[in-house]
C-alpha cells in the first residue's frame, strides 16, 4: 500500500484531494531534486505538439527553402560546361538536409502524421487536408513546367550543361515533392495555445 | 445560400453508380495506356516524334475533356467545384481526394521524370524523345484528373430523390 503510495503523481495525489503542500513535502520526501518537482507540477507539452511559434516556422521555411535556393545556385555557377561536379552531390545532399529539418522532430507536422491520422484531432485533419490540396494544385503546375524545361534543356544545351540544369530543376520539384504539403501546413498553423489559454 | 441552391439542383446528383463510375475511371487510363502503347509502338519504325507527342497530347486532351463534360456540375467533380458551392461533407471529401491525390502524383512524376531524363541521356535520338513526353503526358493526365477519379471511385452510390 505504501509502495503505490509512492508511486503516485501530482495528479493523482491532487484527484485524491491532497493539498498542494502536503504534495510538496510529499515530493520532498521522496528525495526530489528542485528540477524535477517543477517539471511534476509543469509538465511540458509532449514532443509531438512542440511546432513551436508560427513566426519560428516561417523563419523555418523561408530558411530551409532559401538556403537550398542560395546553394543550388552557388554549385551552378561552380560548374563547369564539361563536368556537373558540385551539382550532383551537394544539391542532392542539400535535399536530404532540408528533408531532415522537415522530417527529424517528431512533431505532429512531421512525417508519421503524413502517413495516417494517428494523433489528429478533427481540426488538424482538417488543416492537412487543406495543405495537401493546396500542395497538390502547385506542386503540379510546378513539376509539369520544370519538366518540361528540363527535358527542354536536355535537347537543347550540350551533353553536361543540359544534364546539370535537368538535375537542379528535378531536385527542386524532389524537394517540394517531399516537403510541401508539411511546409504549407507549417507557414499556416498558427502558435499553439499556452496551457493557460488551454486550461481556459 | 448558393449551397443550397446547388443542392437542390438535380444535376448535382446526376452522378450514376459507382459501379459505372469505376469502370470508366478504368476505361480512361487504360484508353490512355492503350494509345499511348499504340504510338510507341508505331513511333518505333517512324522517326517523326512530332506527330507522336502531338497525337498523345490531343487524346490526352480529349480524355481530360470526356472526363470533365461527363461529369460536369455534379458533386463528384467536387475537386473541381468552388468550396462555395460544397456543403461540408464534400468540402472534406475534396481535401482528403487531394490528399490521396498527392501521395500518389508526387513520387509518380519523382519516378517518371527521372526515367524520363535517362531515356533522353541514354536514348538520345526520336525514340527517346517520345518515350519521355509519353511520360510527361502520362502525369499531366494524372494531374488533371486523379483527384476527380479519387471521388469518382470513392464515393457510394447516390440516394433517390424524395
Amino acid at each position: 500500500m505504501i509502495d503505490d503510495f509512492d508511486k503516485l503523481s501530482v495528479t493523482d495525489l491532487k484527484l485524491r484531494g491532497m493539498p498542494s503542500d502536503q504534495i510538496l513535502a510529499e515530493q520532498k520526501r521522496r528525495g526530489m531534486s528542485p528540477g524535477a518537482i517543477h517539471d511534476a507540477w509543469y509538465p511540458k507539452p509532449p514532443t509531438y505538439d512542440r511546432i513551436g511559434s508560427r513566426r519560428w516556422r516561417r523563419l523555418l521555411v523561408v530558411g530551409t527553402y532559401g538556403g537550398w535556393l542560395l546553394l543550388a545556385v552557388i554549385m551552378k555557377l561552380a560548374s563547369t560546361p564539361d563536368s556537373s561536379f558540385p551539382v550532383i552531390p551537394f544539391v542532392p545532399l542539400a535535399n536530404v538536409v532540408v528533408a531532415l529539418v522537415w522530417f527529424g522532430r517528431r512533431t505532429y507536422l512531421g512525417r508519421e502524421v503524413l502517413a495516417g491520422d494517428f494523433g489528429l484531432d478533427e481540426r488538424l485533419i482538417q488543416n492537412r487536408n487543406q495543405a495537401f490540396r493546396r500542395a497538390f494544385q502547385l506542386f503540379a503546375s510546378f513539376a509539369l513546367i520544370a519538366w518540361l524545361l528540363s527535358l527542354v534543356a536536355m535537347w537543347l544545351q550540350p551533353v553536361n550543361q543540359g544534364l546539370t540544369n535537368a538535375v537542379l530543376l528535378y531536385m527542386g520539384a524532389a524537394l517540394l515533392g517531399t516537403t510541401l504539403p508539411t511546409v504549407i501546413w507549417a507557414w499556416r498553423e498558427p502558435d499553439p495555445l499556452t496551457t493557460n489559454e488551454e486550461s481556459a | 445560400m448558393m449551397a443550397q441552391k446547388e443542392a437542390n439542383h438535380p444535376l448535382f446528383y446526376r452522378v450514376g453508380s459507382r459501379r459505372m463510375r469505376r469502370r470508366v475511371v478504368v476505361a480512361m487510363y487504360c484508353s490512355w495506356l492503350l494509345i499511348a502503347a499504340i504510338v510507341l509502338v508505331w513511333s518505333l519504325n517512324s522517326r517523326a516524334w512530332y506527330p507522336a507527342m502531338m497525337a498523345m497530347i490531343v487524346a490526352n486532351s480529349l480524355f481530360q475533356l470526356i472526363w470533365f463534360v461527363w461529369l460536369g456540375r455534379t458533386y463528384v467533380n467536387a475537386p473541381r467545384l468552388p468550396d462555395a458551392e460544397l456543403d461540408e461533407r464534400l468540402l472534406q471529401v475534396k481535401n482528403q481526394a487531394y490528399r490521396r491525390a498527392y501521395l500518389i502524383l508526387a513520387p509518380v512524376a519523382v519516378i517518371a521524370w527521372i526515367l524520363s531524363l535517362g531515356a533522353l541521356q541514354w536514348q538520345p535520338n526520336d525514340q527517346g524523345r517520345i518515350i519521355a513526353i509519353a511520360l510527361v503526358v502520362a502525369v499531366g493526365l494524372v494531374a488533371g484528373t486523379l483527384p476527380t477519379a479519387i471521388v469518382a471511385w470513392q464515393e457510394p452510390d447516390p440516394e433517390p430523390l424524395s
